[in-house]
């Protein structure tokens, strides 16, 4: 008796697919033989059960609520759009202003890639950053997020590819 | 999306999704391009077209239709969100079919089952249910029995026998091999067939 078929061999055989080896191997192996008609049981099984079929008012109930989900959340983008406008504009100045992210620098000096960030006092970048970008009050009236953290939170893929393609355009390709 | 070579067995009667199974044709094609420029009317097409296979699969997850209907609205509004970046690399039913495998696996993964998992393999010897019970019943226990197996052997079969995609469709949609997808039909069939019984089937 040759080796016993594998899974994927007994369900080509299951389905009617199998190499004449593999079927001859079936008929003379009794423990492979077993398996396949036990694995036909289970199908025979699967095959009596249904899923209960809803009512046709439910599928226009269902089509209903999902299109109200999509409406309901192009009305939340539409509230958060400006907020992200605002940031992207806000990120934008700071990047593009010499000394910001591009020259945290002390005494002239470019910091090593390791070394820590000065301390936020005397870095002008987060100035910068505090003076263009959006307030909490501002977001809440525009966005109905508590901070900027809440609205980037808030951003599913698209909107962040928006965000970053908005922030490109504003860099004009400058490399960040 | 039929299956290919000789008329497959796992092919349900009540459960034939021409609308999932065939193929994307020239019309689908259009419709997921009119979405893809912005049509919310288009989308409400596909809705149409797929929902009940959705919520099928969904169903097969779950078994019960309150989490089903919420599993089916997630699947296609995250298809909604995402549609822009379709290519068109595999059918549109396999795209979403993807989409709603992932939302049930995320679901079933962010709660506990209400019955527990079996291992990979069940012993031999499980006790066979021994009355013989109505169709209803049967169909009850089938659905229940299939939400105990493991996550890659239920995701195999429902796909396989519900919705009788192609094993190679099914590897797409799972992300593993052929040969993957056929080892997890046949212990999912092996192992349905000991949790139910012997003379549930007879
Ligand atoms: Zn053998």
């Amino acid at each position: 008796m040759s080796k016993h078929l594998s899974e994927p061999d007994l369900l080509d055989v299951l389905e009617g697919r199998a190499s004449g080896g593999a079927r001859a191997h079936v008929g003379d192996c009794a423990a492979c033989r077993a398996r396949v008609e036990e694995a036909s049981g289970g199908l025979e099984r699967a095959r009596r059960c249904d899923v209960p079929e809803p009512s046709t008012l439910y599928w226009e109930a269902f089509r209903a609520q999902v299109g109200r989900r999509i409406r309901d959340e192009a009305a939340r983008r539409r509230r958060v759009w400006p907020a992200v406008a605002a940031l992207a504009a806000g990120i934008a100045v700071v990047v593009l202003l010499p000394g910001t992210v591009r020259g945290p620098r002390i005494h002239g000096q470019r910091l090593p890639a390791w070394s820590a960030l000065p301390a936020s006092e005397g870095d002008a970048g987060l100035l910068v950053l505090e003076g263009m970008a959006p307030t909490p009050e501002d977001l809440r009236a525009v966005a109905g997020c508590e901070g900027v953290a809440d609205c980037l939170a808030d951003l599913d893929d698209e909107e962040s590819r928006a965000l970053a393609a908005v922030l490109r355009g504003e860099i004009g390709g400058r490399s960040l | 999306m039929t299956a290919a070579g000789p008329a497959s067995p796992f092919l349900l009667a009540s459960a034939a999704v021409p609308s999932a199974s065939s193929p994307g044709g020239e019309d689908e094609r259009e419709t997921v391009l009119a979405c893809q420029r912005g049509q919310r009317e288009a989308f409400d097409r596909l809705v149409t077209r797929y929902q009940r296979d959705v919520y099928r699969l969904c169903y097969r997850y779950v078994n019960n239709h309150h989490d089903a209907n919420d599993l089916a609205q997630d699947a296609f509004l995250r298809a909604y969100r995402a549609i822009g970046r379709f290519r068109g690399d595999s059918a549109f039913s396999t795209w979403l079919y993807r989409i709603a495998v992932n939302v049930c696996l995320n679901f079933r993964a962010a709660r506990k089952p209400a019955a527990e998992e079996l291992p990979e393999s069940l012993p031999d010897g499980v006790a066979p249910v021994a009355e013989r019970m109505e169709r209803e019943e049967e169909s009850r226990r089938v659905r229940e029995a299939v939400t105990r197996l493991p996550e890659k052997q239920r995701a195999a079969l429902i796909l396989k026998v519900y919705h009788d995609l192609t094993h190679d469709e099914v590897a797409r949609i799972l992300g593993c091999s052929v040969g993957t997808v056929k080892a997890n039909v046949f212990h999912a069939l092996a192992n349905l067939r000991r949790l139910v019984g012997a003379e549930a089937g007879a």
